[in-house]
């Protein structure tokens, strides 16, 4: 199994969010409400082909609507070993974030 | 849908495209769909003009980022190959050698005929009118004769009536002495109408084109000859004694003309003044004529028109006819077939042949030596390389060799043309012109393709598994090999065998008995003053002991330059037909030993000769249908009204005035004792020609002090007729040397090769009692068969080829079996003696040698 990177593992969670409706743009839109910074559509294509690469999304091409001058769209979708992925990060995490809450922080510093 | 195929249509699309160009196939589509999208929301948020400008500059961007791309991974693919290349070169010296080489000999020997082809076809092209230029021709009955000469009234009658015809002028050959104070010179020049500046374009340097012929006494002249004449001084207005007792004043200089004009010259007189036809259809005076059409009119319209008012002018003679030869074919055709485009055809076919030899050659070699890299193709195939790309590799290797042998070619040609210059008369320069440099590029891009077709295609066929193994697949390629080697040296024999039948059929020219004796006589043409002193000059000269005869005609005796209608009148009929015509003296068969066939030749003891009396060759008495010449009354065309009646007393055997191409055409001597004489004919008898030549030169000077004396051998000027064949046979001798070489490098190239493969077969058949001998004679047998069926396609082949080429003489020679007999041993033994040394060397190997690594 291979590691995420920090931007990889945003944008899986994207995708994972996303669900249907998961294309570049739309991906792009909805980091950049959450994370309130400016995602470029190439910095996210990137992590994409990466993910798509490593077997924890696949993608298909969607319908196409008139917005984008008749052309279909690229959708991602999680695979379920994404999903467990996924799930396996956030429960390291939790572990990981818990120690760090517990401690106190004042102190530390 | 509206919508969407309204977007099709915006300026964007084209952006589309080089963005599918770009990117893969299938990202394509979503990524400039996500594009328009982009674009779609900067128009709304920020307008329409900024997101045009942020489309376009994502365009850009994808543009130069593919282009780099691209660049790296081509150059380093290229790197690569060319570094495998080299190393292949290198690792297999000889056969590398042998094939480059053979292939630049090849490419330079279609070089430098292309240059000459090149040169040939250049003729005229500077004239700006060229399209629209046009020779008059006359045609008569028996459609043998093209005679570009017609009565020199005719062109300007032509021009007054048909208004398609713009300008017309005559081209009257003169050549004439021209002085100026103690220079003087004979020159060859033209009667020329007005209208010559206007159709030809040959700038003016000095004096008005419009006036420059406009009087008797005009003269213009080229630049050379000024500079000649006068020198340092202004040549405008310098009076100039012309022969024939004329003074000139130079109204125009010319610029000299091109080396590739057909119009060549050194000055014009006007022709207006200086005509003797009193009416149109004047026999007597006839000349080159040329016409300029109008623009726009075809030459084939207006040659009917002519030839119809030639018929109605002409009554009688239906099947004579005018028509026009257009300026670009002057040079190329001779009037009536044939001329220099047939030795353009058959050097083109030659270049093409010794290429394809080349071809052969590099193919051959090609696949024997890449044979040996057969495991290189294996590991790249199994390390992933794709079919496409091994073809790639392979034909940019064999493109790399193919370059390199036009670059060597090019040195040798470089190298070789002043000797060739020199071989076929004309001197030609590799000026590289970006037509010329596309042509070579294209013809290396041609050998390339085709030589490395054939090994990219197969060798990369093979399995992978096959090769690595140890297997060879290679029954194919020998089979093919086997081809091309026959078809090398079926064209290698065809070479032999026409060489061989060239050098007879020219040794039979040589030999052949032309009617008259062309050894040892010597030729001085008359001009001036000398027309007036030449009984003096002949008496005297006749007092040499070392001269045995001295005669004098009007006309060359080699060229058929001028004829005349002649008409033999019974109770019954009347026929007429053009004669080739020549005034002569007395002396004139006597000095050039023409055969006498029945009466007898003019001679001072018949003062009436002189008048009414003609002498008439065999051809001619058959022509004019007469039994019993003797006696009988004939009547010349001179104007309009028959003239001149006179009787035939004697019929001289046919002698040839033309060259062996041409049947010998009815001819007519006629006496005269006038001044009218333009050649003078020497039969010497003496070892010291030089010292005669001298005499001769002394006596003349004597009587005119600056007379510039010439002399020409009869035999040389006999052979200059056959100046092209000539050419041919050096050519095609060094050619074909060429090919036989090329074949014997690909022959070596096989046999070594073939002795390697089979190293092994050979230390067995050793071991097993084999001796030297019947080994070597084992491999030779395979070569020697090889030989022996090529013979086979070569000879009808050829025999096809020197038929027609033969066919174009009327007097030739048979082939002669023996010939192909000989070509076809001549190859064998070549390729025999190529493949000896390697197969005794092969078969005297010391078995143990070859079998140790059992």
């Amino acid at each position: 199994m291979d590691t995420l990177s920090r931007r990889e593992e945003q944008v899986l969670l994207a995708v994972w969010d996303l669900q249907d409706s998961a294309y570049l743009l739309a991906i792009q839109k909805y980091l950049t409400q959450l994370t309130r910074k400016n995602w470029s559509v190439g910095i996210i294509h990137k992590p994409l082909l990466q993910l798509e690469k490593k077997g924890y999304i696949s993608s298909f091409m969607g319908a196409a609507t008139a917005k984008r001058g008749g052309r279909r769209k690229k959708l991602y979708k999680v695979t379920s070993l994404g999903t467990a992925e996924l799930q396996a990060l956030k429960v390291e995490q939790d572990v990981m974030w818990k120690n760090f809450m517990q401690r106190d922080i004042s102190k530390e510093a | 849908m509206m919508f969407k195929k309204q977007k099709v249509c915006t300026p964007s699309s084209l952006g589309e495209k080089i963005l599918e160009l770009c990117s893969s196939r299938q990202e394509a589509e979503s990524l400039s769909g996500d594009l328009e999208e982009i674009r779609r929301d900067l128009s709304m948020r920020k307008g329409s003009l900024l997101a045009g400008a942020w489309y376009w500059s994502q365009i850009v961007r994808a543009i130069f980022r593919s282009l780099g791309l691209w660049l790296i991974w081509n150059s380093t693919m290229f790197w690569i190959y060319s570094k495998n290349t080299w190393r292949n070169i290198r690792r297999q010296k000889i056969y590398s050698f042998i094939n480059i080489l053979g292939l630049a000999v090849g490419m330079a020997c279609c070089i430098l005929i292309l240059l000459w082809i090149q040169y040939e076809k250049s003729y005229d092209r500077f004239h700006v009118h060229l399209d629209q230029l046009n020779r008059i021709i006359l045609q008569d009955e028996t459609g043998q004769f093209h005679d570009p000469a017609i009565p020199g009234l005719i062109p300007g009658y032509l021009k007054d009536e048909y208004p398609d015809i713009a300008q017309a002028t005559n081209l009257g050959r003169q050549e004439r002495q021209l002085t100026y104070r103690k220079r003087s010179f004979i020159c060859q020049g033209y009667l020329a109408d007005p209208d010559f500046f206007q159709m030809f374009t040959i700038p003016i340097l000095a004096g008005n084109p419009e006036t420059a012929l406009d009087s008797g006494s005009s003269l213009v002249i080229t630049k050379d000859l000024a500079q000649k004449l006068f020198q340092e001084e202004d040549a405008l207005g310098k009076v100039v004694w012309v022969s024939d007792g004329i003074t000139c004043k130079v109204s125009g200089v010319l610029e000299n003309l091109p080396r590739n004009s057909s119009l060549k010259f050194d000055f014009l007189l006007s022709y207006p003044f200086h005509r003797q036809n009193q009416d149109v259809w004047d026999w007597r005076d006839i000349h080159e004529s040329f016409v300029l059409l109008q623009e726009g009119s075809s030459h084939t319209d207006v040659s009917e028109k002519i030839s119809q008012a030639y018929n109605q002018k002409n009554p009688g003679k239906t099947k004579e006819f005018l028509y026009l030869q257009p300026m670009s074919d002057v040079h190329l055709r001779a009037p009536g077939g044939g001329g220099l485009i047939t030795y353009i055809t058959i050097f083109s076919f030659m270049a093409g042949i010794i290429l394809l030899i080349a071809c052969i050659n590099f193919m051959n070699l090609s696949t024997a030596c890449s044979e040996k890299r057969l495991k290189e193709i294996g590991i790249k195939k199994v390390v992933g390389s794709s079919r496409a790309q091994l073809i790639r590799q392979f034909l940019s290797e064999y493109m790399f060799m193919s370059f390199l042998s036009l670059f060597l070619a090019l040195l040798l040609v470089q190298l070789l043309l002043p000797s060739v210059g020199t071989l076929i008369g004309q001197p030609l320069n590799l000026r590289i012109s970006w037509q010329i440099l596309l042509y070579f590029v294209g013809i290396a891009f041609i050998t390339g393709i085709i030589s490395g077709a054939f090994p990219a295609l197969i060798l990369s066929s093979f399995r992978p598994v096959s090769i690595l193994r140890g297997r060879l697949p290679m029954f194919g390629t020998a089979a093919l090999r086997r081809i091309l080697v026959v078809t090398q040296f079926s064209l290698s024999i065809l070479f032999i065998i026409s060489a061989l039948v060239i050098a007879r059929q020219m040794e039979f020219i040589r030999n052949k008995d032309l009617g008259f004796g062309k050894d040892q006589v010597v030729h001085v043409p008359v001009k001036g003053y000398l027309k007036k002193w030449i009984r003096t000059i002949k008496n005297q000269l006749l007092e040499n002991p070392s001269i045995t005869g001295i005669t004098a005609s009007s006309n060359n005796l080699v060229v058929w330059d001028s004829s005349m209608r002649l008409r033999w009148e019974t109770a019954e009929a009347q026929n007429d037909c053009i004669v080739g015509c020549a005034w002569v003296d007395h002396d004139f068969i006597k000095t050039l030993e023409i055969g006498l066939a029945d009466g007898r030749f003019y001679s001072r003891e018949f003062p009436s000769d002189t008048r009414n009396a003609y002498v008439l060759n065999e051809a001619a008495v058959q022509a004019l249908g007469m039994t019993d010449p003797i006696g009988q009354t004939v009547i010349r065309a001179a104007g309009t009204p028959w003239a001149d009646p006179g009787m035939v007393i004697g019929v001289v055997k046919d002698f040839h005035t033309q060259s062996l191409h041409e049947r010998i055409k009815p001819f007519v001597l006629i006496l005269s004792t006038s001044s009218g004489m333009n050649h003078m004919w020497l039969r010497i008898h003496s070892q010291d020609i030089s010292g005669i030549l001298g005499e001769v030169e002394a006596s003349i000077r004597e009587i005119i002090p600056n007379y510039p004396v010439t002399f020409q051998f009869l035999d040389e000027m006999v052979d200059r007729l056959y100046q092209y064949e000539q050419i041919t046979k050096n050519i095609i001798r060094y050619i074909m040397v060429i090919a036989i070489v090329i074949s014997c490098l690909g022959l070596l190239g096989l046999a070594s090769f073939s002795v390697e493969l089979r190293t092994k077969e050979i230390g067995i058949r050793k071991t097993l009692g084999a001796s030297v001998p019947a080994i070597a004679l084992f491999f030779l047998k395979d070569f020697i068969r090889w030989v022996i069926l090529a013979n086979l396609f070569a000879w009808p082949l050829a025999w096809y080829v020197l038929q027609r080429w033969l066919q174009r003489f009327a007097y030739r020679t048979d082939m002669g079996w023996h010939l192909f007999v000989l070509a076809g041993f001549l190859a064998l033994l070549t390729a025999v003696a190529t493949v000896c040394a390697h197969s005794i060397k092969a078969a005297r190997a010391d078995p143990v040698e070859s079998l140790r690594y059992e």
